[in-house]
């Protein structure tokens, strides 16, 4: 055969594994509003970057006569791209082919993949469209899911891990993308559990929907494994591309710098953002917006435990990491759920070199018998533990309520802040004003003849007293005592002096945080 | 505990945290969450979901602790349900097969 002839064969062989499932699995996919695998991984990365590789990669079951079936590339696609002009390792599971079922090739592609993304030190995007394990491979598809979430594990805080959940996830399958840094997830379109709805309801006589047990909403909104929600599929192709511009390549690395831009300021001003008394709610992205380059301000988990924020912004063409108090919502108390969501993101942001702002805002922990007992003790203990450990740059600014142990807990100086700024309406006390002023004066309230004017005057007076920045700051547990105006300034000057902060930590192989 | 306080177009509603009232969002979640209620040592519920498949007690019989009452069966495995204390069997509100969710009353006790 002349070369040429042996470029047709190859470009004929090419063309049986580029076609999937076939048109009519294909047409399938398209019915229920899906792109194709192969489309998708086009539309993530940057125009004509997709290289594919194990193509040809065949399954070797034989069980059940698996022998006489083929599936194209064993129902996974993968490769290499770019994304923003850098460059990224993707794999797309094919539902087109055996319903994107996992067997011992197919999961062979994507540890592959894996393995090069870790020796390249490059992200990994992972779309998972799935219906499971391959049951007629038996042990060997478990054997793959393990092969995967090894890895998933080793490379967390090495590389950025990306799932994209683009069908169903279930069953074992959740478990990579619940090990990755971020998890997007689009209506109607992603589904991920455990345990399906047949099952629930032959076990135990419970009925619910999929999008009900495990839709993008219920896991975006409620369970927060999700970190992104969007609509459609090319909203969330979207939100992928916006994230990768915050992050860094690998853990040796800092985020790509941007050009500088202004916060919008006539829109978002910070003396008419917030109102003086400490009760009143205000919306906390707000003052993110009004601080930040252009006011823009990338929220991640939007919807779950929105009574802390988090998310990246940019300061002087810098990433930063927000985590954010939100009195606007269950008056911005740390909760479990809350905890949890902050804690995860102060690790990331310290695991790839972002430095953190706080902005803090909160009257202390969620009261009731329902927290207790879901273990607020153990989860409000995670925020303690990732800001101590953090050793990025890191930098608080007190708002207006710092009680107790909310004030302790949200990077203040005690847990190794390097720079803590306080507004001249902070209030950084023990706790608030109305339950000192009744256990401190309590016998002369209770022997006075008019118990409840005797109280307000307490309150007054410890209210004027303890409540302001000022006591912190003679202590020096507050650096500075700056206008709001002057906060932008403030901390593009802190992040420029510590960008060559070292810390010295104890040796060790790692930490026990309280997971 | 909160009442309503129109604040421009979101609702808003009273809060309390420590001794004070805060003016937010308070979502269903944490209204209608559950509120706590002593366990009744008379009351024997099950402990995971699953399907009654045998039992060992009557109405009126007197049992002491320890003493297998009930097999529930769950996550494949056939639990045996025993007595949580010395007493006399006032109710079973389970028969055979009946698949219970977690929670469910199983027997009271007189």
């Amino acid at each position: 055969m002349s070369i040429k002839q042996k470029s047709l064969d190859l470009r004929e062989r090419m063309k049986s594994a580029l076609s999937g499932g076939g048109s009519k699995a294909i047409q399938k996919q398209k019915a229920v509003g899906k792109l194709t695998a192969r489309e998708r991984v086009v539309a993530i990365l940057d125009p004509k970057t997709f290289h594919e590789y194990d193509l040809f990669v065949e399954h070797a079951a034989k069980d059940f006569d698996m022998d006489k079936k083929y599936l194209a590339g064993d129902g996974v696609i993968t490769g290499t791209g770019s994304v923003g002009g850098h460059p990224v390792c993707i794999y797309a599971q094919d539902f087109t082919v055996a319903g994107g079922s996992l067997g011992y090739m197919h999961a062979k592609k994507i540890t592959k993949i894996m393995d090069h993304a870790m020796k390249m030190k490059v992200p990994i995007i992972g779309i998972n469209d799935s219906g499971g394990a391959r049951i007629q491979e038996g042990v060997n598809s478990l054997a793959g899911y393990g092969e995967i979430f090894f890895r998933n594990t080793q490379a967390s805080g090495v590389i950025p891990q990306i799932s994209v959940i683009l069908g169903p996830c279930a069953g074992g399958a959740v478990y990579s993308p619940a090990l990755t840094d971020y998890v997007f997830v689009v209506d109607k379109i992603s589904k991920m559990f455990i345990t399906g709805p047949e099952v629930i309801k032959t076990v135990l006589g419970e009925e619910i929907s999929m999008e009900a047990l495990g839709g993008a909403h219920v896991h975006a909104a409620k369970t927060g494994n999700a970190h992104f929600y969007a609509e459609s599929e090319e909203e969330c192709f979207g939100q992928i591309k916006q994230l990768c511009t915050y992050i860094p390549w690998n853990n040796t690395k800092r985020p790509d710098r941007f050009p500088k831009k202004p916060p919008k300021t006539r829109i978002y001003k910070p003396d008419d953002i917030m109102p003086t008394d400490p009760k009143e709610p205000y919306d906390v992205r707000d003052i993110v917006k009004s601080i930040c380059d252009n006011s823009e301000f990338f929220e991640i988990q939007e919807l779950f435990a929105r009574n802390i924020v988090i998310g990246f912004a940019r300061l002087d063409g810098q990433t930063i990491g927000v985590v954010g108090n939100q009195p606007a919502y269950l008056a911005g108390v740390l909760d479990v759920d809350s905890s949890d969501k902050a804690a995860r993101f102060i690790r990331y942001c310290d695991a790839f070199n972002i430095p953190l702002l706080t902005l803090v805002d909160l009257p202390g922990y969620l009261p009731g018998v329902d927290q207790e007992h879901a273990g607020v003790i153990r989860h409000g203990a995670k925020i303690l533990y990732a800001y101590s450990e953090a050793t990025v740059p890191k930098i608080t600014v007190i708002m207006r309520k710092a009680y107790g142990g909310g004030y302790i807990a949200m990077c203040s100086h005690h847990l190794r802040a390097d720079f803590v700024f306080a507004w001249p309406m902070a209030e950084i006390a023990v706790m608030g004003s109305e339950g000192a002023a009744n256990i401190i004066f309590r016998h002369e309230i209770n022997n006075a003849k008019d118990p409840e004017k005797v109280r307000r005057q307490k309150v007054e007076e410890y209210k004027t007293k303890f409540a302001n920045p000022y006591v912190a700051a003679a202590y020096g547990y507050v650096d500075a005592v700056i206008e709001p105006s002057e906060t932008r300034k403030m901390l593009i000057h802190a992040i420029e002096i510590s960008a060559s902060k070292e810390v010295l930590a104890p040796s060790k192989k790692h930490g026990i945080p309280p997971f | 505990m909160s009442k309503n306080v129109k604040q421009e177009d979101s609702v808003y509603e009273e809060m309390y945290v420590e001794n004070s009232v805060y003016i937010t969002e308070v979502p269903d979640s944490y209204k209608n969450r559950k509120l706590y209620a002593p366990i009744n040592i008379k009351e024997l519920t099950a402990i995971i979901p699953g399907t009654i498949k045998d039992i060992f007690i009557k109405k009126g019989q007197k049992v002491v602790k320890g003493e297998k009452l009930i097999i529930l069966e769950a996550m494949k495995m056939r639990n045996i349900v025993d007595s949580p204390i010395d007493g006399e069997i006032k109710d079973i509100l389970v028969k055979g097969e009946d698949i219970v969710r977690k929670g469910a009353l199983l027997v009271e006790f007189k």
